[in-house]
């Protein structure tokens, strides 16, 4: 299959996002063996081969062929923000070609075409997918939490988790084969990161590594339950659902903002007799089942009423985190506490970072958003944790990390940069409390 | 459609009635503005009168904070 | 009779009640919302004003509008008019005269005209008396409005302590007019001078404010803070743009200026051809070296120490230029009024450095209204209704600033209750509040300090407050960098006992109840053997923004300053507003643990309980 990769018409593309969008062609294509050309404008050839020598860039043809896959790297330009290649791709798109445009992710999605039936992943591989609209992204209702569905970036399984792996078959796994399972929100699902550049897949490589070059029979699956919109209990309600039988050796919670951010515009009495924190917008699916639109819930329009304390709201997180802990443990594996990073923590940042930031932030969760540093802040000063759970606190190691890099692309969600960093957080917290210290003999059972 | 209609008919009235007392006033500017450029003026304010006051929650369906 | 006043529209909503000649409360809208500046209709601070009262809006016997919202719009057309006609010429000007006849497409119109007639018709401003009907379903036969200067005279005089005095009322602009000079006398204000848009002293402030990277009517403080650091290096080329009158008006150039259709930018290129690239908003700011960060080279901290000094100078230079503005109209006032008493409103009238020098060199008794700004025009509308349309005998003036939303101690207790805090600890008496929270402040702590009613107007004035140690050297970079995230250059400002005052600053301290000092809106001079002893408040150029603090203005705060000064001998305290930037001031006591919650201050004081910020989780 020829797939030809466009680059755009504006000049003004950041290097750094051209190249995530030139490693998001050659992953989704990498298994179809395709026949991969990369071109671009006449009047930007000169520009864009400086820039790239190794592509052997050509001119955009004159006339593409039906059978032919064009991807169209997007352009993002200061101001205006992000815009696809329209004209190549209405060209491609009336000769009969595949058309397909690259997000600055690496997440690819169909232009002007609908999705095909290839791409839809898993609409059918349970009865809560069937009843569920063939839609590439969204949540969709699960009896247990939710599933949340989120297509162009690479395998997902049918619970919406980038897990390629059998989980049945991981469950019974030789005694020298470590499990880590690692939970959280969007930020831990690597939203803006392909699949071989999500932190999990780079924390594998790390603990294998370290392994092999000290002789240690050991082998390390790290597995991605991040799911966008978890907080707390639903990390729990996962690792219920999915991970009692597969006892993972080592789980990491990396998590803190959606619990941080929800619990402050949830159910007061939710907070303060139960402890819970859930994401809001569950009440819209009561409503919905219901047909209850007319009773009030919780927040009843734009701009959100914080009602909940951060403090308060802290006690809440601190506690479902340490029952989940607990459930970790009495399940046989170490609990890593992991705070993830947040951009107001960030004080230094390029300016190709602060671009992103003012165009990917949602001004609607400012008034959340803006408690989150501080939060945390009272968090890492105040959480007493025993000697066995080990505090990552990315956040903090986050904010003055490189500042002349490309590390958030928005408010939570780190570019693979940002990732690498995280890897190699988990990857020194495993090996300094679980390795070095043998915890994996006794776990050997 | 007949909401439209109605809301143009409203509107027409409106500038007219702020025509009316601009004169009166004697704001000259405001007055010969909303006059002369009624058609215009009409146009501006059904854009302005048809946006919603409040903004609704986003669907559960679209949604999450990360 | 009873008269509410209300602002909102454009800046700073707020309401005002006046009963019988009495302000029985008085509150900003933002408060209520947190949304800062929050220009929508007021309908919490009304609500706040009827409780306050105890009476329900249809015991009010009239409702004042600050403004006349279709003389401010025949403003904005004639100004579009103006620029249209400036940018076109020939054909193309008799186009922009053609435009006027007949647009029957939107895009017809001028951008800005456009924007603006969306904007009016979408929140229904042109009928400010059919909304606020509207809103609280009352007729509109009780419903008024007066003239946006208006409000602001009667905002200065009505309650201000005089029986005559001069005064002068300074803004952006109302509908037409950006300075007025009246006489006021009994319960009658006669109108002297007026000038009219384009020449406007805040509008000429506000540009130069942009222009140093900070944000219009939120930073014009920053530019005074700025402005000590610098030397009025361009003063030459920045009073060239002024021309004062005899008469006391004065004409700014336009040439630099878009006051007309500020659509984006308040300056024009020929500015930026004058003064240079303006500065970007957050850049780095350093006075000296050691202001900035180690690993710095020395190439980048020689960078952002020439740039920290050529705008500190620009700003020295429109601060001392618009000095004399007020200075030269101040002087008018007085002379046509044939007294010293004088009285301030307008938003310009915050210009404490100013006031300053016009109580100290200028020998005059003056007097600001506290919220000179638009939200004082709610207690203005209303005063100047209940004078000139109703005739009533003058009203009280102002008897204290604390006409804000009352400390409830169920509030207190509820909030406590859901705060997640634990360490919290309930005195029974004032005595042992006071002599528990000096010994806190003594051994370092910064406090949250709210008690009693809220402050009206800008300053935190011991009701709504962030407290510390002035004499320690380190407490100002503590409080910034752990509570005010502030810029470096902004100073922190003094509460100090009245009968102590004259030791610490230069300036005649045996003032007046309801002098500017006691609403920290002028800034004095530290004396120079006090400047080490209360480093924390001192500004660069030796200068504070003093709060003069009775035993009969605030008990409480007073003896809690009098309770410090027995630990650490000195009755002053660093008193900065009860907030985290960006945000409006703390209210009610929820409000006042949220940013409790996230901020660096040790303890949270809430009327006679104390709540410590150590947390277990």
């Amino acid at each position: 299959m020829k797939v030809s990769a466009v680059f755009p018409w504006e000049p003004s593309t950041p290097v750094e996002i051209l190249r995530q969008e030139i490693e998001g062609v050659r992953t989704h294509f990498a298994e179809a063996n395709a026949n991969l050309a990369f071109v671009a404008p006449e009047a930007r050839l000169a520009t864009f081969r400086t820039l790239f020598p190794e592509l052997n860039i050509a001119a955009v043809p004159r006339k593409f062929a039906a059978d032919e896959h064009v991807v169209l790297l997007e352009s993002y330009h200061e101001m205006e923000g992000y815009s696809a290649h329209w004209q190549s791709g209405d060209r491609a798109s009336q000769a009969g070609a595949t058309v397909s445009s690259i997000k600055f992710s690496g997440r690819m999605v169909p232009y002007k075409r609908p999705w095909s039936s290839n791409e839809l992943q898993n609409m059918d591989a349970s009865v809560f997918n069937q009843l569920s609209p063939r839609e590439p992204w969204g949540f969709y209702y699960f009896p247990f939490g939710y599933l949340f569905r989120f297509l162009g970036m690479g395998p997902i399984n049918s619970f919406g988790c980038r897990i390629t792996h059998s989980i049945r078959d991981l469950a019974r796994r030789d005694k020298d084969h470590k499990v880590v399972a690692c939970f959280g929100g969007s930020a831990g699902w690597s939203m803006f990161c392909l699949h071989h550049q999500m932190y999990t897949e780079l924390l594998q490589q790390h603990l294998n590594a370290y392994c092999k070059e000290r002789n240690l029979e050991l082998q390390f699956t790290v597995l991605n339950l991040g799911q966008h919109g978890h907080v707390v209990m639903n990390e729990m309600l996962t690792y219920m659902n999915f991970c009692w039988d597969l006892k993972p050796d080592i789980v990491v919670a990396h998590d803190g903002y959606n619990d941080a951010m929800y619990g402050q515009i949830c159910d007061p009495r939710m907070l303060d007799g139960l402890d819970m924190i859930y994401q809001e917008n569950l009440e819209g699916w009561s409503q919905i089942l219901h047909q209850t639109a007319d009773t009030p819930r919780t927040q009843h329009s734009l701009p959100y009423r914080l009602v909940n304390q951060p403090v308060r709201v802290l006690k809440s997180y601190a506690k479902r985190k340490r029952q989940f802990a607990q459930i970790v443990r009495s399940n046989g594996g170490m609990f890593i506490w992991g705070l993830q990073p947040v951009a107001s923590s960030r004080k230094k940042r390029s300016p190709l970072e602060a671009g992103l930031l003012r165009h990917n932030r949602n001004p609607d969760h400012a008034p959340m958003a803006a408690n989150v540093e501080g939060m945390f802040r009272i968090l890492r000063q105040s959480l007493k944790l025993d000697d066995d759970t080990p505090f990552v606190d990315c956040d903090a190691a986050m904010s003055t990390y490189r500042p002349d890099r490309l590390i958030l692309g928005d408010e939570v969600h780190l570019m693979p940069e940002g990732d690498v960093l995280l890897a190699r957080l988990y990857a020194d917290a495993i090996v300094s409390a679980y390795i070095e210290k043998g915890r994996w003999r006794e776990a050997s059972q | 459609m007949a909401d439209d209609a109605r809301l143009r008919r409203d509107l027409q009235g409106e500038v007219d009635r702020l025509v009316a007392e601009c004169k009166a006033s004697g704001l000259d500017n405001a007055a010969r503005y909303l006059a002369d450029n009624r058609t215009a003026v009409v146009e501006i304010a059904i854009k302005a009168r048809s946006e919603p006051k409040t903004r609704d929650l986003p669907s559960p369906f679209v949604y999450s904070m990360q | 009779m009873k008269v509410l006043g209300l602002s909102f529209g454009f800046h700073d909503s707020a309401a005002a009640l006046l009963i019988d000649g009495r302000i029985v409360a008085a509150g900003q809208e933002e408060r209520f919302t947190r949304i800062k500046h929050d220009a929508g209709f007021p309908h919490r601070a009304i609500e706040f004003c009827l409780r306050q009262a105890g009476i329900s809006i249809t015991e009010v016997d009239r409702i004042v509008y600050y403004e006349n919202a279709l003389k401010k719009f025949d403003r904005i057309v004639w100004a579009s008019t103006v620029r249209e006609l400036q940018k076109s010429t020939g054909g193309l000007r008799d186009r922009a005269l053609a435009l006027w006849n007949a647009a029957t497409k939107p895009d017809d119109v001028p951008p800005y005209l456009k924007s603006v007639t969306h904007s009016w018709f979408k929140l229904n401003k042109f009928d400010a008396v059919g909304k606020i009907s509207d809103e609280l379903a009352v007729s509109r036969k009780i419903v008024a409005y007066v003239d946006h200067h208006d409000s602001h005279l009667a905002a200065a005089f009505y309650t201000s302590p005089f029986y005559q005095a001069a005064i002068v009322t300074m803004d952006g602009v109302g509908e037409y007019e950006t300075a007025v000079i009246a006489v006021g006398r009994g319960s009658e204000i006669e109108r002297k001078l007026a000038i009219n848009l384009p020449h406007s002293i805040g509008l000429f402030y506000s540009a130069f404010t942009a222009f140093l990277g900070f944000e219009v009517n939120e930073g014009e403080y920053k530019v005074m803070g700025m402005a000590a650091f610098g030397q009025p290096k361009y003063y030459d080329e920045v009073r060239r743009l002024i021309t004062l009158r005899d008469d006391g008006g004065f004409e700014i150039e336009q040439s630099c200026f878009e006051f007309l259709t500020p659509f984006d930018l308040p300056y024009t290129k020929e500015f930026l051809r004058r003064f240079g690239e303006p500065r970007e908003p957050e850049a780095e700011f350093a006075a000296q070296r050691s202001d900035l960060p180690e690993d710095l080279t020395d190439m980048e901290a020689a960078r952002v120490l020439s740039s920290s000094r050529h705008y500190a100078d620009l700003a020295a230079s429109v601060q001392l230029c618009t000095e004399e503005l007020v200075l030269h109209l101040v002087a008018k006032a007085s002379a046509i009024a044939g007294t010293r008493n004088v009285c301030l409103a307008g938003g310009v009238a915050l210009n404490s450095l100013a006031n300053g020098r016009l109580i100290r060199e200028g020998g005059y008794n003056l007097f600001v209204h506290p919220a000179a700004g638009d939200a004082g025009n709610a207690i203005g509308a209303a005063a100047s209704y209940y004078h000139r349309a109703a005739k009533q005998p003058r009203m009280q003036g102002l008897a204290s600033p604390y006409l804000g939303s009352p400390l409830d101690t169920a509030e207190v207790e509820a909030a406590v209750a859901t705060s997640g805090f634990d360490a919290v600890r309930t005195y029974s008496s004032n005595e042992a509040l006071v002599d528990h929270v000096a010994g806190l402040l003594a051994d370092g702590a910064v406090i949250g300090w709210v008690q009693g009613q809220a402050e009206w107007g800008p300053r935190a004035l011991g009701a709504r407050s962030i407290l510390a140690d002035p004499t320690n050297p380190a407490m100002k970079r503590i409080v910034n960098e752990r509570v005010k995230f502030r810029e470096l250059f902004r100073p922190f400002a003094p509460a100090v006992t009245a009968e102590a005052a004259s030791q610490y600053f230069d300036f005649k301290t045996n003032v007046t109840a309801g002098a500017p000092e006691y609403y920290m809106l002028a800034v004095h001079p530290v004396r120079a053997e006090m400047k080490g002893v209360v480093p924390a408040i001192t500004h660069a150029d030796g200068s504070a923004r003093v709060q003069i603090v009775t035993a009969a203005s605030n008990p409480t705060f007073h003896g809690l300053l009098r309770a410090f000064e027995r630990r650490k001998g000195v009755p002053i305290l660093m008193n900065t507003s009860f907030n985290l930037r960006g945000e409006p001031m703390v209210d009610s006591p929820r409000d006042a643990i949220r940013t409790f919650s996230i901020s660096g201050i040790d303890y949270l004081v809430l009327g006679q309980t104390v709540v410590s910020s150590r947390v277990e989780l």
